[in-house]
């Protein structure tokens, strides 16, 4: 069996010790964080700051605890292309579901201001945000 | 043997098995890029949860937020302190692997797989609380936050079942170092369980603020 010795350890990137308990560090200071901040009230900002703290801590498991910062293109494609699908899929739900109910052919035909003329199904009865 | 050889080393413990048609640095390679395809099909799993999650939560914010209320906060986020320290003592494994240093692997591993088991212990104590304020399905109060608890219930149990097969395939992967097979030159079931259980993390990382935080 050949080896292949590329001074590194055979098989893959050893790293640092301070790259593992920085990352450990890292990722307890932005969990204090996250919670720390949804005490506070900003509307809905709160979903999308907690949203965003979530993906840097993902960021730091992926890139550091997982490798990913030394793999191959072929690896970091296995999880970007999921998480573009989801964003697909989210800009799918929100370009439509806003809108499920309002336009019914008796409103798409008639001459009132449309509007006027939404259905409110039950799903629609609590508030929209985002 | 009837065929010739070219010198083959003297097969030690903690050696790369045998696998027909390539040599173990491509095996290694096949193995990690299969299991990031399984990772990816994972994410894509959650993602679905995670994208009706959202879009009922904005279909009917206000129930979203009463019921999140219903969750306690300080064990979701001791459950995150508990899987990322997990994660950490995961990633460790792995290094001391890549050094061939099997008792630090076996160490890391028990802990990690320690880790997760009180993951699950604080987990049920959360349900069983659920269910005595009649929230679990059935429950007198369930029905006024369906929406919200149906999802509930899904994404942290099917989390919580990668939690438990996470355990398996450490233990396994424990198994193994504790016999001596895992060494410098092969540690590729435990860097493909390791990877495995920071997926699990990763979803973690998502889930809490999600379902306790936000609302």
């Amino acid at each position: 069996m050949t080896s292949h010795d590329d001074g590194h350890g055979e098989l893959g990137h050893i790293l640092p010790f301070s790259v593992y308990r920085n990352s450990f560090l890292a990722l307890i200071a932005l969990t204090i964080i996250t919670v720390l901040i949804s005490r506070f009230d900003f509307g809905s900002f709160n979903f999308v700051i907690a949203m965003l703290i979530a993906s840097v801590k993902a960021g730091i498991v992926a890139l550091f605890f997982m490798h990913l910062r030394y793999e191959s293109p072929v690896i970091w494609a296995c999880l970007g292309v999921p998480v573009i699908l989801l964003f697909i899929l989210l800009i799918g739900l929100f370009i439509d579901e806003p809108f499920r109910g309002k336009y019914t052919p008796a409103v798409l035909t008639s001459d009132q201001p449309k509007a006027s003329e939404a259905v409110n199904t039950p799903a629609h009865a609590g508030s929209h945000s985002e | 043997m009837s065929h010739p050889t070219t010198a083959s080393p003297v097969a030690r413990l903690g050696d790369p098995p045998h696998v027909h048609h390539m040599d173990s640095a491509t095996a290694y390679a096949g193995a990690k890029l299969g299991l990031w395809l399984f990772l990816a099909t994972e994410v894509l799993l959650f993602s679905v949860l995670f994208a009706s999650f959202t879009i009922y939560r904005s279909m009917d914010l206000e129930t979203f937020h009463k019921a999140s209320h219903h969750l306690d906060w300080r064990l979701g986020g001791l459950n995150t302190i508990v899987l990322l320290f997990s994660s950490f003592t995961a990633a460790l494994a792995v290094d001391a692997a890549q050094k061939g240093q099997q008792s630090r692997v076996v160490r890391n591993l028990f802990i990690t797989i320690c880790c997760a088991g009180i993951f699950l212990v604080i987990k049920s104590i959360e349900y069983t609380s659920k269910y005595h304020h009649g929230l679990f399905p059935g429950g007198e109060h369930y029905k006024d936050y369906k929406s919200y608890f149906g999802l509930y219930y899904v994404m942290t149990g099917i989390h919580g079942l990668h939690v438990i097969i996470g355990m398996g395939v450490l233990g396994w992967a424990l198994l193994l170092a504790r016999k001596g097979r895992i060494s410098e030159r092969y540690y590729t079931p435990v860097e493909m369980g390791v990877l495995y259980w920071h997926l699990v993390d990763l979803i973690w990382i998502y889930l809490f603020p999600l379902l306790y935080l936000v609302g």
